[in-house]
């Protein structure tokens, strides 16, 4: 204990007890694995925390990485996410989302990174030279087709990667995470409505991506689609 | 027709299963009339599923590692300010009633056992007044020491 | 509370035996003394009051040396200087060098996550192989804070995750 009031503490010492009582009567009753591994964790349980790590890591680092396509910067918001959230357990409303809750803080620091080394990267600036909203241009009917065909060669990433970052998130919370619209507003701490339009920029501007990325119409496969 | 370009609007969402029931049903309806909207939203769907087939990047053991050792440090020196708080607020309990005790006590006490062991009593009120005030001299020294620490920590740290 | 039977088995048994004794000695002084002799204070108690007065008066004392005792196990487990601060918690009176000493403790020694060896909590680097214990700014050295974004002494932009001590 250093430098702590010398006066100050009693009260405090006191206060904190009803409190913590208080909160573990407000508490939901653990349901699943998750809710205990959760109410472990806010109990101080270090291996609930490791469990919790091993539950999510995959998914965590995913997500980082997908908004700030560096590895070495995922891996240090990672560790930072899970210190916020030890330091914060305290504070966590255990009837919220705990996965909601979990990418949010990541989801956080994240953004606060980016906008700390390049501000502009972030909305509606589109990566330099390319167009910003429609004009696609003309590489006929099946283009899309082709670009998707060619998945293997990573033209789909590529294409993601492409988006500014807000995009690339919210594809990935829908579709890797495949999280439901109401806990992703959650996640990004906008209304509903901003997801779904966000959501459908998105997917309006990876079809333009591909498209462009799309091979040339040589020739048809055998067995084409239509 | 405006509401060709409305429903092409909700196709991605419809492709990506973000429709709530009324515009489902106003999807639905509208496909069944329009091949091109149909053609389209079969292309949002095959985008989506490739999205959701992209390989899961791996991150490092070290990293796990790392993370947990430093975020169970975290817990562990939470635990222990939550213990050191409940210490503290202990000891002062203890020590303002030994502090505040202590006159009633030696007062009920000092009839006897004092003549007993041959203390005058004027004396032992002395001995009590001066231990009285060495406790609250003591509590003084206490308070500079701790805030010159404070200051000195404040500055290295 | 198990992290409390935890704290108390570091109390040496000469300490528990001392406490104990002087708990009889106080007992045997109040009974043999103003009770027996029935001072008048004393004499309108009813019986009970006198003997919850004789038994919880020196209990007191009782946990005055065990907590000196604690002090002195647990500083010497911390490698602080131990005698002064057992001295301090014996004669500073009300109990206030008890409260010292909790307040200024060091933290407990644990070992480093490289080398393994037992390093004393409150230090920076380890002095056997060198790794960082705790965040620190890459360019001054100095303890920075978990989450801080500059340090604060040489305003140094700390990049994310300098929060968490690195690994070499």
């Amino acid at each position: 204990m250093r430098g702590e009031s010398f006066f100050a503490a009693h009260p405090y010492g006191l206060v904190g007890m009803i409190g913590a009582a208080y909160m573990s009567l407000e508490a939901p009753v653990p349901v699943t694995e998750l809710d205990r591994e959760v109410a472990r964790l806010r109990a101080g349980d270090p291996d609930a925390l490791a469990a919790l790590l091993s539950r999510y890591q995959n998914r965590l680092f995913r997500y980082l990485l997908r908004i700030v396509r560096d590895r070495t910067t995922a891996e240090d918001l990672f560790q930072q996410t899970w210190l916020r959230l030890a330091e914060n357990i305290r504070r966590y409303d255990p009837r919220r989302n705990f996965e909601a809750w979990l990418f949010s803080v990541a989801h956080n620091l994240a953004i606060d990174h980016l906008r700390r080394i390049k501000p502009s990267s972030l909305e509606e600036t589109s990566p330099e030279g390319l167009p910003l909203h429609g004009e696609i241009p003309t590489r006929g009917p099946d283009a899309l087709d082709r670009a998707l065909e060619q998945e293997r060669a990573g033209l789909v990433i590529a294409a993601l990667d492409e988006q500014p970052a807000l995009y690339r998130e919210l594809l990935c919370l829908r579709f890797e995470e495949e999280m439901k619209l109401d806990e992703i507003a959650a996640v990004l701490d906008v209304p509903l409505s901003t997801v779904k339009t966000r959501l459908r920029r998105g997917l309006d501007r990876m079809k333009e991506s591909l498209i462009r990325r799309a091979p040339p119409q040589t020739f048809r496969e055998g067995g084409s689609r239509s | 027709m405006n509401d060709h370009e409305q429903i092409r609007e909700l196709l991605p969402l419809a492709a990506a299963d973000a429709l709530d029931e009324r515009e489902q049903r106003r999807v639905e309806q509208h496909l069944r009339e329009c091949g091109s909207c149909r053609s389209d939203l079969e292309g949002f769907t095959r985008m989506a599923a490739a999205l959701r087939r992209i390989p899961t990047p791996q991150p490092p053991a070290l990293l796990l590692e790392r993370t947990r050792h430093a975020a169970e440090r975290v817990l562990l020196e939470q635990a222990e300010r939550k213990w050191d708080h409940r210490v503290l607020a202990f000891l002062l309990l203890f020590s303002w009633t030994v502090t505040l005790a202590a006159w009633p006590v030696v007062k009920f006490i000092s009839g006897d056992v004092f003549e007993w062991m041959g203390f005058a009593q004027s004396k032992m009120w002395l001995w009590l007044a001066g231990y009285t005030v060495a406790g609250w001299l003591a509590a003084g020294v206490a308070a500079v020491v701790l805030g010159v620490r404070q200051r000195a920590l404040r500055r290295l740290a | 509370m198990s992290r409390f039977s935890k704290e108390m088995s570091i109390i040496s048994r000469a300490a528990w035996v001392i406490a104990l004794l002087a708990y009889l000695c106080c007992v045997t002084l109040i009974w043999f003394g103003p009770m027996r002799h029935e001072a008048e204070e004393f004499s309108k108690w009813p019986d009970v009051g006198k003997l919850a007065f004789t038994l919880l008066i020196p209990a007191f004392l009782f946990v005055y040396v065990l907590l000196i005792g604690y002090v002195n196990a647990d500083a010497r487990r911390r490698k602080m200087r131990y005698v002064m601060w057992t001295l301090l918690a014996i004669f500073v009176p009300n109990a206030i060098g008890i409260i010292l000493y909790f307040l200024l403790r060091d933290p407990l020694p644990g070992p480093c996550p490289n080398c393994g060896k037992e390093t004393p909590g409150n230090y920076t680097f380890c002095p056997h192989c060198g790794t960082s214990l705790a965040p620190t700014c890459p360019n001054c050295g100095k303890s920075v804070g978990r989450d801080w974004v500059n340090c604060a002494y040489c305003g140094t932009r700390l990049k994310a995750g300098a929060g968490a001590p690195a690994a070499v």
